[in-house]
């Protein structure tokens, strides 16, 4: 599935991450900017393209911005800022793919 | 305890940057700085952290004040956590503001549980190293905060335990701080009859001001021990009342260190060590610290214990002046009050003290008045032990009369109060268990009514009962 309108959520406070998502190029973009990218950036990266499998997007630019953020806390953001591309907000498959 | 998902943290935090960028829209010259708390774990308010977040508030607004005009301030109270952002006006850079933020920070008991964001023109917040302080360090090992925080390096109760420790250290210095105070409050009240003061040593040849000066200050780490003592404690009240009493104990033995053998505050090591502990006690359970709940919980504490030992003391042998008097006239002294949940404070010397402040009257004569007001009625143990009931009988006509007359407040008392303390001198008489009432109530005044410590009674408004998500934008 394809994002086509951007969207965003979480914030730039400590512990969160603001995730931004975009129409991608029927492939998954990935950009991050994080504040412990050194030890933790291949595993940011790993929560992202796993979240995004389970939600089956496989065409999106993504960025995130993270300030040590936990996983949970990836996997909830990039979630939501989905949810919200798709302007689903009922009925959410909190871990599920979406199905249209 | 109310614990939170996940799910509501992140929506805390997406409402709080929302109102950041709320304020920030309304004011393009503004800065925009908010507040809020470091609370690991699932469970992120509560009484004690309300407090601390409202001391947070209350010592921001204070350098946004300084600094500029406080243009509008947002209010985020919720079950996930609290926040207060500010859109302010001021000649100072936002660099400027962060620099003072990050101060305080690091230099209030609490700083490391308050989290300053100032935000930038395009909303992004200052970091600390702009101003040249380190990162965030871990609340527990000195590490980076962020690199712990990620790495899950400690273990939720952990860090629990180590917030719960700078909770219970400012509260319970910040209770011990109103009962120091109380006493040096109580010695400079002048002049008093038969007491010392800063007019007269009264009718004590042993002990003068500096030495009363000395015990207070000797006294004060053994009540902030009290109230955190009260702050930390797991088992019934009365369990407490016997542990504090050990506390209270080495209490004494510093006062005598201090006073080189003199008993300056006996009695107020008593008082003063309960009503520590009761508010520590509270301060953890209850949003609200009213009058009624203290003296409740003084009552727990001491009640059932007190009664055994009097009925005790009539079999072994009387140890301290009270216990004398109480062989010798039946009266109960202390533990009479306390038994009965302190009547002289809440019935006679609170209502005069607070009656006083409403009136605007000055504080010395507010708290003469008080005195005299106990001296008309109370059974005062330091009279009794020195002298008799007739001697005790004849202080209570006096003050009767003085109050008769306007008392503190009329033109003419403070020349009848210095001819009364001569005559108290003569007479060898000092109304030191009044003394002690007057400096219990300045201490309930200050820590249940006054505008100093630990703003009990700013929670009264909004936290009644068990708190819903709330959100309110407060304009100024």
């Amino acid at each position: 599935m394809e994002i086509k309108k951007p969207a965003v959520a979480g914030t730039l406070e400590s512990s969160d991450c603001q995730v931004t998502v975009e129409a991608g190029e029927g492939k998954i973009d990935f950009s991050l900017d994080s504040a412990v990218i050194n030890q933790y950036g291949n595993q940011i990266r790993k929560v992202v393209f796993e979240t995004l499998s389970n939600l089956g997007i496989d065409s999106v630019r993504i960025a995130i911005v993270d300030k040590g953020a936990l996983d949970c806390t990836i996997r909830a953001r990039v979630e939501a800022a989905v949810f919200r591309s798709l302007e689903q907000t009922e009925n959410l498959p909190w871990g599920g793919a979406i199905r249209s | 305890m109310m614990e939170v998902n996940l799910q509501e943290v992140l929506e805390f935090r997406e409402k709080k940057a929302g109102l950041q960028e709320m304020l920030r829209g309304k004011d393009p010259c503004g800065i925009v700085i908010s507040l809020g708390m470091n609370i690991p774990g699932p469970v992120k308010t509560g009484p004690a952290v309300y407090r601390a977040f409202k001391e947070g508030q209350q010592a921001l607004t204070d350098i946004l004040e300084k600094a500029g005009e406080i243009l509008e301030q947002a209010v985020l109270e919720t079950n996930a956590g609290y926040a207060a952002v500010y859109l302010v006006r001021t000649g100072k850079t936002a660099l400027d503001l962060k620099e003072k933020t990050v101060g305080l920070e690091e230099a209030h008991a609490l700083g490391r549980l308050f989290d300053i964001d100032v935000l930038d023109r395009n909303g992004s917040a200052l970091t600390r190293e702009l101003v040249g302080a380190e990162r965030r360090r871990c609340l527990l090992c000195g590490g980076d905060a962020k690199e712990c925080g990620r790495s899950r390096t400690h273990t939720v109760p952990e860090l629990q335990k180590k917030v719960q420790e700078i909770l219970s250290d400012w509260i319970a210095d910040e209770i011990g701080k109103l009962a120091f105070e109380a006493l040096l409050e109580e010695l400079y009240t002048t002049p008093k009859p038969g007491l010392v003061d800063l007019y007269s040593c009264g009718a004590h040849r042993d002990m003068d001001v500096p030495m009363f000066e000395r015990s207070a200050e000797a006294l004060r780490p053994w009540f902030v021990r009290m109230a955190k003592q009260g702050f930390l404690h797991q088992g019934t009240p009365e369990e407490l009342f016997s542990e504090i009493r050990k506390t209270g104990l080495r209490a004494e033995a510093a006062m005598y260190r201090a006073t080189g053998g003199v008993n300056t505050h006996k009695g107020m090591i008593f008082t003063l060590g309960i009503f520590c502990a009761a508010a520590g006690l509270l301060s953890r359970e209850e949003y609200e610290l009213t009058q009624e709940r203290l003296i409740a919980a003084q009552m727990q504490m001491t009640a059932e214990t007190l009664k055994r030992e009097l009925s005790e003391i009539a079999e072994h042998d009387a140890v301290s002046n009270g216990e004398k008097n109480l062989r010798k006239y039946g009266t109960t002294g202390v533990r009479g009050e306390a038994i009965k949940g302190y009547r002289s404070l809440t019935g006679i010397a609170l209502p005069v003290l607070l009656e006083g402040i409403r009136e605007g009257r000055p504080w010395n004569l507010i708290k003469l008045q008080t005195l005299f007001t106990l001296m008309q009625s109370v059974e005062d143990s330091n009279v009794l032990h020195r002298q008799d009931p007739g001697a005790l009988d004849e202080m209570h006509r006096e003050a009767e009369a003085f109050l008769k007359t306007g008392g503190a407040y009329a033109q003419t008392a403070e020349e009848m109060l210095r001819e009364m303390d001569r005559l108290y001198i003569e007479k060898n008489l000092s109304p030191g268990g009044c003394a002690d009432l007057l400096a219990a109530a300045i201490f309930l005044q200050f820590l249940l009514y006054g505008t100093k410590g630990v703003c009990y009674d700013s929670g009264r408004q909004t936290h009644a009962g068990q708190r819903t998500a709330e959100f309110e934008t407060v304009s100024r």
